[in-house]
């Protein structure tokens, strides 16, 4: 029997308040935090009100570390250390007491507003290298390594960008981590500031309510954007118990799926919804009957909020309507859409209903949707006495998670699907796919004059199967990253045709995503100005857009993620498809790792000095995708990764040699270890290590985490051919190692 | 307001919505969206509303008059020519 999942701690920063006790108090009491919007200037805007968050005093720090955190930071360390000093994992110098301490995180834009400078600089007048580390500072890792480094604690990290269900998404992987053996305890939680590129793209797709957001009123007409961070501390039961912390509630079932409707709009029923909700109240091991409280997503946009109603109507109700026991209110009328973040606080929001019998109010409501109207809850309400609670989250991209509360209970025992299971110890690579760059260096169209004779490693879009691929009706408006990722999952498919897409899971890490339409879009917003932003490509600068596109073009309705990070997200990446097939969630998953170049980016290496000269930096910007199908190893003979190890994070340049030996050692000696290492920098760290036999793979340009695939799949051939165990580092240029074992025979 | 001509609302539609056909495959009676037409959806329908605001000058803000307009070039063509006070940017 599996370990019952529990939570320990929570920490919030809301509009509503600089920590959750306060933001509770204030939501319960009906309160809400529109305002106009200051951060930047909307003056281009068809609507000019948000719920902004104060930013809470960080005095532990120094003004000039302060002045070095994104906004994205600033709302993410505060929550983060209410919610440890809740679970009291926090000494008194205000660390972390766990060392080791496993994070999943969520967040859609990361540290935008410093992309954003550093977009309107290059777009603008020149920009300096200075000026790049800075913009280097807004990708979600780096956010990442302030908790680390300001709480105390490094260890493996999930950065999950599945756009408005990936707060959902990063607690539910949390707890399957803990399910599956994997850890103990898990920092979870997401974080979104408010920028203007967000805000602009919702305001361009006339998604927002240009007066009052009215979640789940018949006249609704808009969402309001919102910013927050919010964390809780998950453990397994015994944990807890060994540590005599106090717990909250149980986190008893997690569900997700994927709406392959429309990339922005959600299925007319629901049926992603429908199935996520289902899903986690079986793995809650709990009927629908139990359940007395639900946190909607309830945006406030016509759509959302009718396709949410019928999908309460379909799980609650049973297709008639939903009984008025159940309570049901959406909160982002209140604190706003926080994106990122909005699986995380609502999340808090279901676990505190359950825990107080207090109930947060759906404002603005004058004549309710006939779906819900007998249940949205009014100011004041309260409920005592629920065994459980339930939130959902319906995103962009199709991706649509559920998460079940219940009230602990020690002697309880439950029945779950993941009962018994624990990693399978070894992961069967059963098909692999690439999209490789050309082998001759050359300019990039639309490159600057100003690059002078650097070079990049371009794909070809006119050779097959891309050119083809391009005239996919999912494929018309996206990036060329999508095409790449499409190529190498069909390429890894076609390895093992019999594969059920019904019991089929995609994971696709990125480190830089989908960079052109990012910023063909910011481009646009400058030169034309807010109003005349595109509103066909806003959707497609979303993280899981391109892997939204993949599902929908493969028919894998199943659970679909996107990870972001440096390249080791490729590692992370394969560590979520085992922790899946662990769970008997799947029987397959496929992992794609993808980038594309856009010549901003490339100028932005140029200004920063790792293209010149590329003999002496060992940097030649590429591009591609690589994709590994992999399932249950069954016989122990098939090619396989036989151990992985994640998360072996370092600060300074002079901690990666004990951080890459620390990582090392967690693998057996004697195996024929890679070198791979894509710059320089790490050329140094590879000579460093323990002497054995190494193995060079092929260089193909650096494309992060596509470079990193294509690594595991040379070294998977290499395996095959070999009849040896292939160890195959994989380096973080943002400060991490991680480790991949395969084998073949 | 002036007239505008078809191929130029032709290369409007195929810019703004990232159509890989040629301009001169759109007919001036083929439906812009739904069965048989050039497969425009919900995006591309505010994409244009976004482009036809920032080429002509004119502003569709009511979601009925974007619907009717943009039925098919020609009465994207029709409706323009009857708006006042408005010419090409």
């Amino acid at each position: 029997m599996s370990e019952r999942v529990v939570v320990t701690g929570v920490g919030a920063v809301t509009p509503l308040g600089l920590n959750f006790p306060t933001t509770w108090k204030r939501l319960v009491a009906g309160e809400d935090a529109a305002a106009p919007v200051t951060l930047f200037d909307v003056a281009g805007c068809r609507c000019q009100q948000a719920a902004t968050a104060q930013l809470p005093d960080l005095p532990e720090l120094t003004p000039k570390k302060l002045s070095r955190l994104s906004r994205a930071s600033r709302l993410a360390l505060p929550a983060a250390q209410e919610a440890l000093a809740n679970a009291r994992l926090l000494d008194d110098r205000g660390r972390s007491r766990l060392a080791q301490l496993t994070l999943s995180v969520s967040t859609t834009g990361g540290g935008m507003a410093l992309g954003e400078q550093f977009l309107r600089a290059m777009l603008g007048k020149p920009c300096n290298a200075r000026q790049f580390f800075r913009v280097a500072r807004y990708q979600s890792q780096n956010q990442v390594h302030d908790l680390h480094q300001y709480l105390g604690f490094r260890g493996p990290m999930t950065i999950v960008a599945n756009a408005c269900a990936s707060g959902a998404n990063a607690i539910g992987h949390g707890a399957d981590l803990i399910r599956s053996g994997r850890c103990d305890c898990v920092l979870v939680g997401g974080y979104e500031a408010l920028t203007e590129l967000i805000y602009v793209g919702f305001d361009c797709l006339q998604a927002m309510s240009p007066e009052r957001c009215r979640p789940f009123d018949v006249a609704r007409n808009g969402l309001m954007l919102g910013e927050a961070a919010a964390f809780a501390v998950l453990e397994s039961e015994s944990h807890a118990h060994a540590r005599g912390t106090t717990i909250l509630c149980e986190l008893a079932g997690y569900g997700h799926g994927t709406d392959l409707h429309h990339l922005t709009q959600p299925h007319p029923r629901g049926i992603a919804a429908v199935a996520a909700m289902r899903q986690a109240i079986t793995e809650a091991d709990c009927r629908a009957f139990d359940i007395g409280y639900v946190n909607a997503h309830g945006t406030g946009t016509p759509l959302n909020d009718t396709s949410e109603g019928a999908a309460f109507a379909a799980v609650f109700g049973e297709g008639g309507a939903v009984p008025p026991r159940v309570r049901i209110s959406s909160t982002k009328a209140a604190i706003g859409h926080t994106l990122g973040a909005a699986g995380s606080i609502e999340a808090l929001f279901a676990m505190a209903a359950l825990q107080s019998g207090q109930l947060p109010p759906n404002l603005n409501v004058r004549q309710p949707e006939p779906a819900v109207a007998a249940n949205l809850v009014t100011t004041g309400e309260q409920r005592t006495g629920m065994a459980a609670t339930l939130t959902v989250n319906l995103g962009f991209g199709g991706s649509n998670a559920a998460l079940v509360f219940k009230r602990y209970d020690q002697g309880a025992v439950r029945r779950t699907r993941s009962s018994g299971h624990r990693l399978p110890p070894e992961l069967a690579i059963c098909g692999m796919g690439a999209v490789l760059p050309s082998e001759t260096p050359q300019r990039m169209k639309g490159l600057q004059a100003a690059t002078g004779e650097h070079t990049v490693l371009c794909v070809d879009r006119t050779r097959e199967p891309l050119a083809t691929l391009q005239n996919e009706s999912r494929a018309r408006r996206a990036s060329p990253i999508t095409l790449y990722m499409l190529a190498a999952a069909q390429q890894a498919l076609a390895a093992d045709p019999v594969v059920s897409r019904d019991r089929l899971g995609i994971v696709a890490t990125f480190n830089t995503g989908a960079v052109v339409a990012t910023r063909r879009f910011f481009e646009g917003v400058v030169k034309a100005g807010q109003r005349f932003a595109s509103p066909n490509l806003f959707p497609e600068t979303v993280f899981n857009s391109p892997t939204s596109h993949v599902a929908a073009v493969l028919g894998v309705a199943g659970p679909c993620s996107s990870l972001v990070g440096d390249d080791t997200a490729w590692v992370n990446g394969i560590s979520v498809a085992a922790t899946w097939l662990a769970n008997g969630l799947v029987e397959h998953v496929l992992v794609i790792g993808a980038e594309e170049l856009d010549p901003i980016a490339i100028d932005a290496y140029r200004r920063a000095g790792w293209l010149s000269p590329p003999a002496r930096t060992g940097f030649v910007p590429s591009e591609g995708a690589g994709a590994l199908l992999l399932g249950r190893a069954e016989s122990g003979k098939e090619l396989r990764i036989v151990q992985l190890a994640e998360g072996f994070t370092y600060r300074k340049r002079s901690e990666a040699l004990s951080s890459a030996r620390e990582c090392l050692a967690q693998f057996p000696t004697g195996v024929l270890r890679c070198r791979n290492a894509p710059h320089n920098w790490f050329h140094h760290i590879e000579e460093q290590l323990p002497d054995g036999k190494t193995l060079s793979l092929l260089y193909r340009g650096d494309a992060f985490v596509a470079s990193a695939a294509w690594s595991t799949i040379d070294a998977a051939e290499a395996a095959r051919r070999e009849g040896r165990r292939i160890l195959l580092p994989v380096w973080g240029l943002s400060g991490q190692c991680s480790a991949l074992l395969l084998a073949a025979g | 307001m002036a007239d505008v001509s078809l191929d130029e609302l032709k290369k409007l539609v195929v810019e703004n919505c990232v159509l890989k056909i040629k301009p001169d495959e759109i007919g001036e009676g083929t439906p812009l969206f739904g069965p048989g037409s050039v497969g425009l959806d919900s995006l591309d329908a505010l994409q244009l509303t976004v482009a036809i605001e920032q080429q002509f000058g004119i502003v569709i803000n009511d979601a009925q008059v974007a619907r009717q307009a943009l039925q098919s070039l020609g009465a994207l063509r029709l409706w323009l020519a009857q708006q006042p006070g408005a010419g090409a940017k």
